[in-house]
């Protein structure tokens, strides 16, 4: 599994596999939830797969059955699992807001007028 | 270097935009833009992983545009957004997807796809004559095709290289040829379903637009636009055996399920001539509507339907004995 720089965009990918390990994602599925453009996506997708964090596969249905194309779906490692956690918390660390402070309040100030 | 890239890449889709809306004139369904646009993007990755990671967006696109919820019009520009959005980021994707996913699936795919040819129901020449006609036939004359047991299913793809202006293709009865003409080289082209290799170039008349095979298999006969000829093939050696003069731009042909009759549409003549197999020669000439294009036989031979582009009739022929 090699590195791959998480990004708050692939941080959102990743946030969504995380949800359920087990559970196979589709590309159009994965574009509502992350509300990514396929352009945005596909990309991070790719940079997933080919670092070995994400594998892919075919669906297992007969096309001429179901009349339509098997769908790829994508699913994260064990491994690549735990990383995105970590780095989701890193992450999430970096980007909370810091604790709302009192705005600071313009006071006219006396004297001459 | 961008900007010719980007200019170059423009061109490719319009094109191939425009070819793909002519080619759909006829039917006018709208649906066909989100694909048209995508197979220019599936163009644009490395031919390594094209087939792959190609038809794993067309089947994305066929579930959004077929199993989503939404009104059509709503699904319609979300299929449109998905394919445009995969038309810029094509090459870098298959950049990174080279290592894992080249290759390893494209033999087992590609047997897949001859065996789908057999039963294919939709077939569409990613070059149509609509392009080679208003002069841009510098499309890339490679002919694309989708197996599928219903003409909106895109179940598998395909790309093999023809000669220039693919117009009509013709699957043998056995499933094992396919033959489609091309329009501006002025040949028919043989592939071999199986391997998807092209196994012969034949040449015949000056742009040939329809193919049929007969129904044992032993001939194709192709219309030749310009020439005012069908060409008769013997697809056990691939050479032409007979060029017969019929009428004005012969378009559509179709031969009758006995194997004695082929039926050509003169486009110009508003005619059908009848050609007898055993002597390859015109017996009579039909009077049809206006500019006949389409020709088919019913199964059991005894009617003919022909369609007039003209006068938006479908003729009817009643065939005896």
């Amino acid at each position: 599994m090699q590195e791959v720089r998480i990004t708050a965009t692939v941080g959102k990918v990743l946030r969504v596999f995380l949800d359920d390990i087990t559970e196979p994602r589709y590309g159009y599925e994965l574009m509502q939830r992350t509300e990514l453009a396929s352009g945005t996506l596909y990309p991070i997708l790719a940079r997933l797969e080919a670092a070995g964090w994400l594998i892919s596969d075919l669906e297992d249905i007969d096309a001429n059955v179901e009349h339509r194309p098997a769908r790829r779906f994508y699913r994260i490692t064990e491994a690549a699992a735990e990383m995105a956690r970590s780095e989701l918390i890193a992450l999430s660390n970096q980007l909370r807001p810091p604790v709302a402070q009192r705005p600071v309040r313009l006071r006219p100030q006396r004297g001459l007028a | 270097m961008k900007v010719r890239d980007i200019v170059g890449f423009l061109i490719l889709l319009i094109t191939a935009t425009v070819g793909d809306l002519v080619s759909e004139e006829l039917r006018s369904r709208l649906d066909r833009v989100p694909y048209a646009i995508l197979r220019v993007a599936i163009r644009r990755l490395p031919v390594e992983v094209r087939q792959n990671v190609g038809n794993e967006w067309l089947a994305e696109l066929h579930h959004i545009v077929h199993r989503t919820e939404g009104l059509p019009i709503t699904r319609l520009l979300s299929a449109i957004r998905y394919a445009l959005g995969l038309l810029w980021t094509a090459r870098r994707i298959g950049r990174n997807l080279k290592i894992v996913r080249g290759q390893r699936n494209a033999g087992s795919q590609k047997s897949t796809c001859g065996l789908s040819l057999h039963r294919q129901v939709a077939i569409v020449g990613a070059a149509s004559v609509g392009v080679a006609g208003i002069g841009i036939a510098a499309v890339e004359a490679t002919m694309s095709y989708w197996g599928a047991s219903a003409p909106s299913a895109v179940a598998y793809y395909a790309e093999v290289t023809v000669g220039k202006g693919p117009l009509s293709v013709a699957v043998s009865p056995d499933g094992h040829r396919a033959y489609i003409s091309n329009y501006v080289s002025d040949t028919v082209s043989v592939i071999n379903t199986g391997t998807n290799a092209v196994i012969g170039t034949i040449p015949v008349g000056e742009n040939p637009v329809s193919v049929a095979v007969s129904p044992n298999g032993r001939r194709a006969y192709i219309t030749n636009d310009h020439s005012n000829t069908v060409s008769v093939v013997d697809t056990g050696t691939n050479a032409v055996i007979g060029t017969i003069p019929v009428g004005e731009k012969p378009w559509g042909v179709a031969v009758s399920p006995d194997g004695r009759r082929v039926y050509i549409t003169n486009e110009h003549y508003n005619t059908v001539s009848v050609i007898d197999t055993g002597n390859n020669a015109v017996i009579s000439t039909i009077t049809v509507g206006s500019g006949p294009e389409g020709v088919a036989f019913s199964p059991d031979g005894r009617r003919a339907y022909i369609a007039n582009a003209r006068s938006g009739t479908v003729s009817v022929i009643k065939i005896s004995g």
